[in-house]
């Protein structure tokens, strides 16, 4: 575990943890016998904190090493992309574009991928969604808008 | 005793009802298949079937939901042995011998050791659940909320650090888990929190969105192109090859035997699931053996002991969840939050509340091993195909289920929204280290924990002393902190650069 990995991981705790701290403040804290919305959360944000601390100054025990390998923008990139289309496509035109779309998009993610397999693939769950979500399960979101 | 047997009578009434009998006949075949597939998570299966579940009755959607867990332990050890994938984090220490048997030409007499061992175990498991459940209840029942709430600081506590990896990232996941359990409005003072204006986040996060983030989409990130499907070509088996001679059945008993009495112990330590039992039970076989050096070149009891390991915690787990309200790992909290969406109440009440849900269950376990089993053995062909689909037709596919799942919850796209985010943020967590089961243990249990908070500040009028006056919760709070100071001495002794445990629980791959 690099060191700057290590710091990274926890000043991102502590940050969290402070914010938490800093916004659970304004629910009212209350008093011990009574207590207010806002103390468990803000217990909570400055444990997060000190763990957070801690997490930045111990040296990370683990003994494995890093088992990511370099970044795969594409992979990601598809992922993220066929739900975000998934999001967009269902709003504006409804659920089988938006299987489509989220299949077609996402199977590119894969370096091994074609255009006959992504077709394919979006292909069948557009039937899928039509007989087993739509017609079966009585899916809310219509195929069509 | 009279009791326990008129229980189980009334149980297996319950699970027998045809209904119910499809629910878990369909669970142990969707468990089956998704162990069997390269890449697909227990996690992610069930929390995408968990909005179906919604419309069901109690008794049929648990058991629905459990069947997925224990029967994907059969498929995941199908993976390991004739493939060496380690597919399921609790079946990767089976690789280590399964594969070399496989190799040998013995990977049929591996599986069918395997369908032994798996069913002693669960046996075991079942029968350990029957008797100690009951006694748990009946001590359960003396606590007050402080009580409770320092025996779910002691869970979680050790959900985070006895998991895998650094012991201070599992106590960070697990607080930032109890601080997304809190988000929403406070149900005493309607105060809105950590809501940002959003209305959708007035009922606070939904369960499906973050177990879907975490351990779906997360997952999908971390795993796509890196796994490869390897040849399963040569790979024939009939139902004969499964067929352990008599020489095999005498060597792997006993490591049976060990393999299931470490797992039943290793599933009443919260957070030491299925993954840290086989492995601390392979460890214990290759310490015993007179031939340590045959371990690694397919031992039989390589084989059979992690597996009987892994199938008694498995349904060992259920233990403290059902009895006690208070999940040890990840799918056992999931399976906690199914049973709060359908209304009712987890904890010691559970089981004399809801005799048809805690029974039942139990009943279901003996009915779907035996259905495994009857899957198992005469399909083994059927299973190896599967094996061959390749992983970049599975994702995709997954991906859209996920979002329909998500959607169906609330009817609404925020959901895949929050999904989405709460997957991206999870990957970064992966990478930095950060392992994502105890924050679902912490974002299950943070409602209830703080509520019996609040109570017993209220009861003792603000007097923090109320946590260590009384015996019992003042054991488990020494508990704790003996946890954290065995944990502090191990850490400190184990310096980086000294010798590593002798256990590599550090090396597996991410799943719970």
């Amino acid at each position: 575990m690099s060191l700057a990995r290590q710091y990274l991981a926890g000043g991102l705790v502590t940050l969290v943890g402070l914010a938490v701290t800093l916004e659970a403040r304004t629910f009212g804290l209350g008093t011990m016998a009574r207590t207010g919305p806002g103390l468990y959360p803000t217990v909570l944000g400055v444990a997060l904190t000190l763990v957070g601390v801690l997490i930045a100054v111990i040296p990370d025990q683990e003994t494995t090493p890093h088992a990511f390998g370099p970044p795969d923008w594409r992979g990601w990139g598809c992922i993220s992309g066929g739900i975000v289309a998934f999001i967009v496509l269902g709003e504006e035109l409804g659920l089988a574009p938006a299987t489509f779309a989220c299949v077609f998009i996402a199977a590119w993610g894969d370096r091994a991928a074609t255009w006959r397999g992504a077709l394919t693939l979006a292909l069948a769950a557009v039937l899928v969604a039509a007989v087993v979500f739509s017609w079966a399960l009585k899916f809310q979101l219509p195929l069509f808008l | 005793m009279g009791d326990t047997l008129g229980n189980l009578v009334h149980g297996f009434g319950v699970a027998l009802q045809p209904q119910n009998l499809l629910w878990s006949f369909v669970g142990v075949l969707i468990g089956n298949v998704v162990g069997v597939l390269p890449g697909m998570g227990i996690m992610a299966t069930i929390s995408i079937l968990l909005p179906l579940t919604f419309g069901m009755p109690p008794v049929a959607a648990i058991l629905m939901l459990a069947g997925i867990y224990y029967g994907a332990q059969y498929g995941g050890a199908i993976c390991s042995i004739l493939l060496n994938l380690p597919c399921h984090a609790s079946h990767a220490v089976t690789c280590l011998d399964g594969y070399p048997m496989t190799q040998q030409g013995r990977g049929g007499v591996a599986l069918g050791i395997t369908m032994m061992a798996a069913f002693f175990g669960a046996a075991f498991g079942i029968v350990q659940m029957i008797f100690f459940a009951p006694l748990l209840v009946a001590v359960a029942f003396q606590f007050g909320p402080a009580e409770i709430c320092t025996l779910m600081l002691l869970g979680l506590l050790a959900g985070a650090t006895l998991a895998r990896g650094s012991a201070l990232k599992g106590i960070a996941m697990t607080i930032l888990g109890l601080v997304l359990g809190s988000v929403g409005t406070d149900v005493d003072t309607g105060t809105a929190r950590f809501t940002f204006g959003l209305l959708s986040l007035y009922n606070g996060i939904d369960l499906v969105a973050v177990a879907l983030g975490f351990f779906g989409v997360a997952e999908f990130l971390k795993s796509v192109n890196t796994i490869t499907v390897a040849d399963v070509g040569g790979v024939r088996l009939r139902i004969r090859d499964l067929r352990p001679s008599r020489a095999d059945l005498r060597e792997a008993a006993f490591p049976i035997l060990r393999g299931t009495l470490i797992g039943s112990l290793c599933s009443l330590i919260p957070g030491t699931g299925p993954t840290i039992a086989s492995f601390v039970a392979y460890a214990a076989e290759k310490r015993i053996s007179r031939t340590p050096g045959r371990f690694g070149q397919g031992a039989l009891a390589g084989v059979a002991a992690p597996e009987a390991s892994t199938h008694s915690s498995v349904q060992g787990d259920f233990i403290p969840t059902m009895s006690l309200g208070i999940p040890g790992d990840a799918v056992m909290a999931l399976i906690l939050g199914a049973l709060i969406i359908q209304g009712i109440q987890p904890g010691p009440q559970l089981m004399t509340e809801h005799p048809d849900v805690f029974w039942g269950l139990i009943a279901s376990f003996w009915i779907g091993n035996i259905m495994l089993v009857i899957l198992n053995v005469p399909l083994i062909g059927l299973w190896v195909r599967l094996l061959r689909i390749p992983f970049r037709f599975l994702f995709p596919f997954a991906l859209f289920f996920i979002c329909v799942g998500v959607y169906s919850t609330n009817n609404e796209m925020f959901g895949v929204v929050q999904t989405l985010i709460i997957g991206v943020i999870g990957y970064g967590l992966l990478r930095l280290g950060f392992h994502p089961a105890p924050i679902l243990l912490g974002f299950v249990l943070g409602p209830r924990l703080e509520e019996n908070f609040h109570r017993a500040l209220t009861l003792s009028r603000g007097d923090l002393t109320v946590f260590v006056s009384s015996p019992i919760s003042a054991t488990f709070v020494a508990l704790a902190v003996l946890l954290v100071g065995v944990q502090i001495a191990i850490a400190r002794r184990n310096r980086p650069g000294r010798l590593a445990n002798p256990v590599p629980i550090g090396a597996l791959p991410e799943e719970p």
